[in-house]
Protein backbone atom coordinates (compact mmCIF):
# COMPACT_ATOMS: atom_id res chain seq x y z
CA UNK A 1 0.00 0.00 0.00
CA UNK A 2 1.43 3.35 -0.94
CA UNK A 3 1.87 6.14 1.54
CA UNK A 4 0.52 9.24 -0.15
CA UNK A 5 0.86 11.50 2.83
CA UNK A 6 -0.01 15.13 2.17
CA UNK A 7 -0.80 14.65 -1.51
CA UNK A 8 -4.01 16.64 -1.12
CA UNK A 9 -2.25 19.44 0.76
CA UNK A 10 0.06 22.33 0.09
CA UNK A 11 3.38 22.64 1.88
CA UNK A 12 5.75 25.52 2.53
CA UNK A 13 9.10 26.01 4.23
CA UNK A 14 8.91 26.65 7.96
CA UNK A 15 10.84 29.61 9.32
CA UNK A 16 13.63 29.66 11.87
CA UNK A 17 16.34 27.62 10.18
CA UNK A 18 19.80 28.44 8.91
CA UNK A 19 20.19 26.88 5.48
CA UNK A 20 23.36 26.35 3.49
CA UNK A 21 24.64 24.40 0.50
CA UNK A 22 27.45 21.91 1.06
CA UNK A 23 28.77 20.05 -1.96
CA UNK A 24 25.41 20.20 -3.68
CA UNK A 25 23.50 19.06 -0.62
CA UNK A 26 21.24 21.27 1.45
CA UNK A 27 22.03 21.39 5.15
CA UNK A 28 20.00 23.16 7.80
CA UNK A 29 20.28 23.95 11.46
CA UNK A 30 17.67 24.89 14.00
CA UNK A 31 18.98 27.50 16.40
CA UNK A 32 16.16 26.68 18.83
CA UNK A 33 16.73 22.93 19.12
CA UNK A 34 20.38 22.61 18.13
CA UNK A 35 19.45 20.02 15.55
CA UNK A 36 21.25 19.75 12.26
CA UNK A 37 19.60 18.34 9.14
CA UNK A 38 20.99 17.11 5.86
CA UNK A 39 18.34 17.11 3.15
CA UNK A 40 20.66 15.70 0.51
CA UNK A 41 20.58 16.70 -3.14
CA UNK A 42 16.98 15.81 -3.99
CA UNK A 43 15.70 17.00 -0.63
CA UNK A 44 17.47 20.28 -1.20
CA UNK A 45 15.70 20.71 -4.51
CA UNK A 46 12.38 19.96 -2.84
CA UNK A 47 13.20 22.58 -0.20
CA UNK A 48 13.83 25.16 -2.92
CA UNK A 49 10.54 24.32 -4.63
CA UNK A 50 8.50 24.91 -1.46
CA UNK A 51 9.81 28.40 -0.75
CA UNK A 52 6.21 29.41 -1.40
CA UNK A 53 3.09 27.33 -0.67
CA UNK A 54 3.04 24.56 -3.26
CA UNK A 55 0.72 21.62 -3.70
CA UNK A 56 2.36 18.23 -3.53
CA UNK A 57 0.98 17.40 -6.96
CA UNK A 58 2.66 20.46 -8.44
CA UNK A 59 5.86 19.58 -6.62
CA UNK A 60 5.80 16.09 -8.13
CA UNK A 61 5.05 17.57 -11.57
CA UNK A 62 8.22 19.65 -11.36
CA UNK A 63 10.39 16.84 -10.03
CA UNK A 64 9.28 14.34 -12.67
CA UNK A 65 10.08 16.92 -15.35
CA UNK A 66 13.58 17.43 -13.96
CA UNK A 67 14.50 13.92 -12.82
CA UNK A 68 14.39 10.47 -14.36
CA UNK A 69 11.70 8.96 -12.16
CA UNK A 70 8.23 7.56 -12.73
CA UNK A 71 5.44 9.62 -11.23
CA UNK A 72 4.02 6.98 -8.83
CA UNK A 73 7.49 6.32 -7.44
CA UNK A 74 8.23 10.02 -7.10
CA UNK A 75 4.88 10.70 -5.45
CA UNK A 76 5.34 7.99 -2.86
CA UNK A 77 8.94 8.85 -2.02
CA UNK A 78 8.32 12.58 -1.87
CA UNK A 79 5.30 12.14 0.38
CA UNK A 80 7.39 10.00 2.73
CA UNK A 81 10.11 12.65 2.75
CA UNK A 82 7.57 15.38 3.48
CA UNK A 83 6.19 13.31 6.33
CA UNK A 84 9.67 13.21 7.88
CA UNK A 85 10.03 16.96 7.35
CA UNK A 86 6.65 17.60 8.91
CA UNK A 87 7.52 15.54 12.00
CA UNK A 88 10.59 17.70 12.49
CA UNK A 89 8.54 20.88 11.94
CA UNK A 90 10.67 21.81 8.93
CA UNK A 91 7.58 22.46 6.82
CA UNK A 92 4.13 23.87 7.36
CA UNK A 93 1.12 22.09 5.90
CA UNK A 94 -1.83 23.95 4.44
CA UNK A 95 -5.13 22.11 4.16
CA UNK A 96 -6.61 23.20 0.85
CA UNK A 97 -10.12 22.19 1.89
CA UNK A 98 -10.15 24.56 4.85
CA UNK B 1 8.92 17.06 -28.46
CA UNK B 2 10.88 17.40 -25.24
CA UNK B 3 14.41 16.08 -25.53
CA UNK B 4 15.97 17.39 -22.34
CA UNK B 5 18.27 15.06 -20.42
CA UNK B 6 16.85 14.41 -17.00
CA UNK B 7 18.95 14.22 -13.87
CA UNK B 8 19.43 11.01 -11.93
CA UNK B 9 16.85 10.48 -9.22
CA UNK B 10 17.72 9.46 -5.67
CA UNK B 11 15.33 8.67 -2.85
CA UNK B 12 15.04 11.88 -0.80
CA UNK B 13 16.09 11.28 2.78
CA UNK B 14 16.25 13.46 5.87
CA UNK B 15 19.30 12.95 8.07
CA UNK B 16 19.21 14.46 11.52
CA UNK B 17 21.99 15.09 13.99
CA UNK B 18 21.70 16.64 17.42
CA UNK B 19 24.78 18.84 17.47
CA UNK B 20 24.65 19.64 21.17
Amino acid sequence: MTNLYLVEHAVVQAEGYIVSDMNGEKVMMSVDTGKYYNLGRIGGRIWELIAWPTTVNRLVDTLTSEYDVERPVCEEQVSGFLQSMHKEALIEVINLEA
Amino acid sequence: MENRTKQQWQVPTLETLDVS
